[in-house]
């Protein structure tokens, strides 16, 4: 069979000839995707160590304790989580190791939004170091800053917990998925059970 | 299986949105609960005696949230015993920031100390309730007819019908609820509170669930009475700290009831139900106080036949014990009176038993010694026992 020339045949030679030119074409894009993703990984930790700084240093010229008042509190625990907040994107970022494509039809910032505000969100309690700052005492805010929102919970129905999140990655293996527990007693935490890293 | 009582769960369990639930999808999580229950019921009436046992699946329900940032909602669909499929709740919530809610739809009232579902109550029963006919007067229909609450010869009451008199159920409105960490302030208008007639102003079809019970105290026995209402509620929680939390909430209705016959004639029942409660709660023990009044002004000009103004007194007092980290004892006393005309104690004793955080058994006997201060009218005790087996999700 004749095929004109403008529809070229798929021989192993033209195969050949693509899978070498290829590499070469498209290398230079490949290398400034990494190349932004580095620079904004260390943007990221510059400003996540910048906040640290000017935390550790408002809270040294704090008075005494007692003097210290609800708003100033607030204002700080306010700052610390935007410092967490850039942890977690820093930490997003680094597990994806600055390979986030460039093809995306949204561009190489809102993939990288997405990836921090939604998959970071929703998977960080897999985690190991993030359950570390999951503790009895804190607050249900603090544990969803640190784990994310449970994929599902319940008001418990025993008299010294009020509501428990669970932390599961499958639901129908219990023998081969992540199971995490946190129980909440007036809004703090009481037991902490931990998945089997 | 607590009350709501604890405040940041409790009071605002009717502005909030806080439930069980399973994240089907980022914006949709479903949660719920079964209560299946034997039942064991002996009313040693004046000159009869009534026992019954039951076994039976007494109400499933599906709770599902839509969370889409600062607008909510909840829709919560229930199958009962006794009343088969309906919609619980559905509203729909509008956070307007600084503690601030707005919402609309079809919710539970803020009113009263014990929660509304089985998932939130101590014991198997409520307080001012029975399983047994003693709240109930649909035997009185024998007693001459006189003036005073109640004592109409044609009444026809369904069973519980001075419990559905106290305090306000759910109903549809628009309210705006605010929040912090140590108080709540909630203001709502509704298009009822005791005789709701699920729709805000206007004249409804004589259609209404309560029409028998506004039958039976404005001698009106005509079905195509047209009933309006509307009413507002206002409710206000604070933590005092130490361990006490401190609610008062009132309810205004005013409910006009046009007997289709003679336009001229216009009755009306202007309802006031002032609650107030405190809970202590102290290492393993939580206690607990309510005071429930509730008036029913009845204004019928020319009708013979309605009653007297209705005045109800309730009120309950609790102790709870956790004596581990699954179980607990209640013991708790409630009375409702009925001014001029009946007066109930309810003893009850219940323990529950939580097997699992979403699966519990909870255990009841409960007594009630009633008196109708009518002469010639029958009086009784009752003996009732439960066991409950609760699983949410």
């Amino acid at each position: 069979m004749h095929y004109p020339l403008k529809y070229m045949r798929i021989t192993l030679l033209n195969t050949y000839a693509v899978a070498l030119i290829a590499p070469v074409l498209f290398a230079p894009l490949c290398a400034a995707d990494a190349d932004a993703a580095i620079d904004r990984m260390a943007q990221l930790e510059a400003r996540l160590i910048a906040m640290e700084a000017r935390l550790v240093a408002a809270e040294q010229v704090q008075p005494v304790a007692s003097n210290v008042s609800e708003a100033r509190i607030a204002e700080l625990e306010s700052r610390l989580a935007e410092a967490e907040q850039e942890t977690s994107k820093v930490k997003a970022l680094a597990a994806t190791g600055g390979n986030i494509p460039s093809s995306s039809i949204l561009g190489r910032g809102a993939t990288f939004d997405i990836m921090a505000n939604s998959a970071w969100r929703k998977l960080r309690w897999t985690q190991p170091e993030q359950w570390e700052a999951v503790r009895p005492g804190i607050s249900a805010d603090a544990v969803i800053d640190a784990l994310g929102k449970p994929p599902r919970s319940v008001k418990s129905l025993k008299p010294r917990v009020d509501e428990v999140f669970f932390y599961e990655t499958n639901l129908g293996d219990r023998n081969n998925s992540l199971r995490g527990k946190v129980s909440f007693r007036k809004g703090k935490v009481t037991t902490v059970q931990k998945p089997n890293f | 299986m607590k009350n709501k009582i604890v405040l940041t769960a409790a009071f605002f369990a009717a502005s909030t949105f806080s439930f069980a639930e399973i994240a089907l999808t980022e914006n949709l999580s479903v949660g719920g609960f079964v209560d299946m229950s034997y039942a064991h019921a002996d009313d040693d009436r004046d000159n009869a005696s009534d026992s019954n046992n039951n076994y039976s699946l007494d109400q499933v329900e599906l709770t599902f949230g839509l969370d889409y940032g600062v607008v909510t909602a909840q829709i919560d669909i229930e199958w009962t015993d006794a009343n088969g499929s309906a919609i619980d709740q559905a509203f729909t919530t509008y956070d307007l920031g600084n503690g601030f809610k707005v919402t609309a739809g079809r919710y539970d009232s803020m009113l009263g100390f014990e929660a509304f579902e089985a998932t939130g109550l101590y014991q198997v029963s409520k307080a001012y309730e029975s399983n047994t006919n003693a709240f109930a007067v649909e035997s009185f229909g024998f007693i001459p007819a006189v003036a005073g609450p109640l004592g109409n010869p044609q009444i026809n009451f369904t069973a519980s019908d001075i419990s559905s008199l106290i305090a306000p159920e759910t109903n549809n409105g628009v309210k705006v609820t605010y929040e912090d960490g140590t108080q709540f302030f909630g203001l709502s208008l509704q298009d009822g509170g005791i005789f709701g007639d699920n729709r805000l102003g206007g004249d409804s079809a004589a259609n209404n669930a309560n029409q028998g019970l506004i039958n039976s105290f404005t001698g009106i026995f005509n079905n195509n009475q047209e009933i309006s209402g509307y009413a507002v509620e206002a409710a206000y929680a604070r933590d005092l700290g130490n361990g006490f939390n401190v609610f008062v909430g009132a309810l205004f209705e005013e409910t006009e009831i046009d007997q289709n016959v003679n336009p001229d004639v216009e009755t009306s029942v202007d309802t006031t139900v002032i609650n107030a409660y405190v809970t202590y709660e102290t290492g393993a023990w939580l206690f607990a106080a309510e005071i429930m009044q509730s008036e029913h002004d009845i204004d019928a000009p020319g009708n013979a036949l309605a009653v007297d103004d209705i005045n109800i007194d309730s009120f309950l007092i609790m102790a709870n014990y956790t004596y581990s980290d699954q179980a607990s004892v209640t013991a708790r006393i409630s009375n409702v009176d009925v001014d001029n005309f009946f007066d109930a104690t309810k003893f009850t004793v219940a323990h529950l038993y939580a097997i699992t955080d979403n699966l519990a058994i909870a255990a009841e006997i409960s007594t009630t010694d009633y008196d109708y201060e009518r002469a010639g009218s029958p009086d009784g005790d009752t003996l009732e026992g439960a066991v409950e087996l609760l699983f949410t999700f």
